[in-house]
């Protein structure tokens, strides 16, 4: 895969609204960052504008702009193979379609823009997080909190960046399904549709869809929103 | 919807048929188009896609066409260039839940500038206008499931 250090460089800030912005800023500015990382972040943005938590210096917090990768036809793939790689480095299990989870709760959240033609993948991971707000405690953690140890932020940065650039190219299905279903937890995890219908997924389709089974048949989704197990339900 | 190019691909795809395993003619025949393509015994020669407006010339293959009536062989489609979704998902013609359309009816967009989104695995696509003009209909409605081949809207 094309490492964003290949034709751009790593830009670190205290704290940003939000490193998509400003990389996509930059991009749009005809600038050079690769990697932009911030030890803080007041404005962190998941899908639809939803808010990302974290406490400053707890998270790795990092967008890369993957210009290697300009207008291609599919960029969900660039995002889900960044999941893998997430995942692959922490030790951790992958959801439809780019979630990172250690014991089905979220450690780490992907969000693939683009910008430019230009796929900007979010990447955040939730590191030495102690604890989470009580409303979504029951579905988030973090690196320290499922390994009981501490993690160098810079050093997780560094070796996801590696392993980038070591990962095969991600052109579709074929070329890293296997690596993503070793970690999948996907098949059985409920989702819920845009109309409001909660689905059991089967699975992950070669196009990249959501499977999941009606009537006997399986169904395609494009876009769902997965839940999370309440403690009441555990 | 049944459009000249409808009509054309389909005369395209018998002539490549009758080509293929050396028939005498071929057809089609749906709901709302019937197409008889006939090789003529005068030459070996055929024409793939003979346009509906300027008749097939004589010598070469016959495309004879039955139309339903016209109101149900070609809808009025509104006039101008069709923008179609590249790819399955969801349409959003607003850049977030809160905002403004991209491309409302009336509007003018220029070639190149974004007139939606497509989400599709969580990856917010953006869709641009192939062609500088105003947004004479937007067919796609806000989240609505697109597949490739859609008509999102048209420009003219």
């Amino acid at each position: 895969m094309i490492s964003p250090l290949r034709n751009g460089h790593l830009v670190v800030f205290d704290e940003v609204h939000s490193t998509q912005n400003v990389a996509a800023a930059d991009l749009e500015a005809g600038g050079d960052y690769g990697v932009v990382q911030a030890r803080n972040q007041s404005n962190g943005r998941g899908r639809r504008d939803r808010q990302w938590h974290s406490n400053p210096g707890d998270c790795l917090l990092m967008s890369l702009v993957m210009r290697g990768y300009a207008n291609v036809p599919q960029p969900h793939w660039i995002g889900m193979a960044l999941a893998v790689v997430v995942a692959e480095v922490t030790d951790a299990k992958v959801a439809w379609p780019n979630d990172v989870l250690i014991d089905g709760k979220k450690v780490a959240g992907i969000l693939t823009e683009v910008a430019q033609g230009v796929p900007i993948v979010g990447v955040g991971i939730n590191v030495n997080t102690s604890a989470f707000p009580e409303d979504i405690a029951h579905r988030a953690t973090s690196l320290r909190m499922a390994t009981g140890h501490a993690w160098s932020v810079d050093d997780l940065r560094d070796r996801i960046l590696e392993a980038v650039e070591s990962f095969p190219e991600p052109t579709g299905w074929d070329s890293f399904g296997d690596r993503w279903m070793l970690r999948d937890t996907t098949p059985g995890k409920r989702f819920l549709t845009t109309e409001g219908q909660i689905v059991v997924a089967a699975g992950v389709a070669s196009d990249g869809a959501l499977l999941y089974e009606a009537d006997g048949r399986l169904e395609k989704l494009y876009t769902a929103d997965g839940l999370y197990r309440v403690p009441s339900e555990v | 919807m049944r459009t000249v190019d409808g009509a054309k691909d389909r005369i395209t795809t018998l002539a490549n048929l009758i080509d293929e395993f050396n028939l005498a003619e071929a057809t089609w025949e749906d709901e709302e188009l019937s197409i008889s393509l006939i090789k003529s015994p005068r030459t070996k020669q055929f024409v793939a896609a003979p346009s509906m407006a300027a008749p097939a010339e004589s010598g070469h293959a016959e495309a004879e066409i039955d139309e339903a009536p016209a109101v149900d062989v070609a809808p009025v489609a509104p006039a101008g260039t069709p923008l179609t979704s590249p790819m399955n998902g969801i349409f959003y013609a607003t850049p977030n839940p809160n905002a403004k359309a991209f491309a409302e009816e009336g509007s003018t967009v220029t070639a190149g500038q974004v007139v939606g989104l497509i989400e599709a695995m969580k990856v917010f696509n953006e869709i641009h206008a192939p062609v500088s003009g105003r947004v004479l209909k937007v067919v796609a409605e806000n989240g609505q499931v697109v597949a490739p081949g859609d008509v999102l809207l048209y420009i003219g």
